[in-house]
């Protein structure tokens, strides 16, 4: 059976304040922004906790539990990896351009204008913190994948009726 | 386009939508305008809910309260500029918490004529004039006045504005919309909700040129009609 990480262990149990089975999106925040993990200092954004915790909670409880809160970790250690590649200057910031450098490298070919949207989204004066990096290929991926189900020849484009359009664009 | 509070429904009932399975005369909401997001509202949106409920309190008289008083308030450094953080500061939401940065950012693009990314005096009656009508559509919706909007109460409203959307539709809105974590929607989230989901609307009828609920997109297009909300 595997160790539990007690630095884990710890930080979960010391944002869990209503000491219930799991943390719920409020928790999970203090532990995200506790951790640093998106810079000395930061706080974590509200928006992508909410997104890490929809994605990551596996057994659809709404809550966090401790499997899952390392799960989370684990997840944004292997984007802080990629960000940090390519975050040159080490400003704790990504500008726009290396943003899409990423994208092309996760296999997303955007058109500039489809960029600028993205950009305008998610940056701050052309500038990508980490959780906004993170909060940016999470929805691209589940928005993706959630288009590539109605792309039923894969043409690269999908028919949706009003609900299903509604219900993707809501899903996370 | 600033997405207006409806009065009754959005005004003429014309869209079609036979593709729901609804009755035709209603459909998922009227299109708005014709205009850029941070144009004026146009009266075929419906009547200011204001007009049927008096003036909102506390700002003076219903015609001209002393709007460079409220800026000036508003505007605390006194730069002449109100910014996002100011407004956000100005900004009850009926907890102790922030006002929605999201809500505020929304508004701020909606009212930001010359794209400075603040609001100036000349840009900012239109903008309380959106806050306020805001509030009283979210005090007639509160009907047990809690200070915030359960299930029911955002089903209620948003069937008044003119959506016809599943139950379960509504359980994914309130998990969304609700920061407070409350299980209900307060009043800068319910502001959120409202005007994400007419955004997405008009997208979606921008192409459903027929009315049938029905689209064909690219994958391109998707990604801007979904991303452009929190444009």
């Amino acid at each position: 059976m595997a160790m539990e990480d007690p630095i884990m262990r710890r930080l979960y149990d010391s944002v869990n304040w209503d000491q219930d089975n799991g943390l719920s999106v409020e928790e999970m925040q203090r532990g995200l922004t506790e951790s640093q993990i998106s810079g000395i200092y930061q706080p974590f954004s509200q928006e992508t906790t909410r997104i890490l915790c929809v994605t990551l909670d596996r057994n659809r409880d709404s809550k966090i539990n401790f499997e899952e809160f390392c799960e989370v970790f684990r997840s944004l250690n292997g984007w802080k990896n990629v960000f940090v590649q390519h975050d040159r200057d080490r400003s704790g910031t990504m500008e726009g351009a290396e943003l899409h450098r990423v994208l092309i490298d996760l296999g997303y070919h955007l058109s500039p204008q489809a960029m600028g949207i993205i950009l305008r989204r998610y940056s701050n004066n052309n500038k990508i913190s980490f959780d906004g990096f993170v909060g940016c290929c999470i929805s691209l991926k589940h928005l993706t994948d959630g288009f590539r189900f109605y792309d039923k020849n894969s043409d690269g484009n999908a028919t949706l009726h009003y609900y299903q359009y509604l219900h993707l664009a809501f899903s996370l | 386009m600033a997405f207006r509070p409806p009065g009754q429904g959005y005004g003429q009932p014309a869209q079609q939508y036979g593709g729901y399975g609804a009755p035709p005369s209603q459909g998922y909401g009227q299109p708005p305008p014709q205009q850029g997001y941070g144009a004026q509202p146009q009266q075929g949106y419906g009547q200011p809910p204001t007009q049927q409920y008096g003036h909102p309190g506390g700002y003076g008289s219903p015609q001209q309260p002393n709007l460079l008083e409220i800026f000036q308030r508003v505007d605390k450094d006194r730069s002449g500029q109100i910014t996002t953080k100011e407004l956000q500061e100005a900004l009850a939401n009926g907890t102790w918490k922030p006002f929605n940065p999201e809500t505020v950012r929304l508004m701020i693009g909606m009212f930001d004529h010359d794209r400075s990314g603040t609001i100036g005096f000349n840009e900012f009656s239109g903008l309380w004039k959106y806050v306020t009508d805001w509030q009283a559509t979210f005090r007639r919706y509160d009907r047990d006045n809690s200070g915030s909007i359960d299930k029911a109460e955002l089903k209620n409203a948003l069937v008044q504005f003119g959506y016809r959307l599943s139950d379960k539709f509504y359980d994914l809105l309130v998990r969304k919309f609700d920061r407070q974590g409350r299980g209900t929607i307060a009043f800068d989230d319910f502001i959120q909700c409202c005007v994400v989901l007419q955004t997405l609307t008009n997208s979606f009828q921008q192409h459903d040129t027929n009315r049938n609920g029905w689209i064909n997109v690219s994958y391109e297009q998707f990604l801007t009609m979904v991303f452009s909300v929190r444009a």
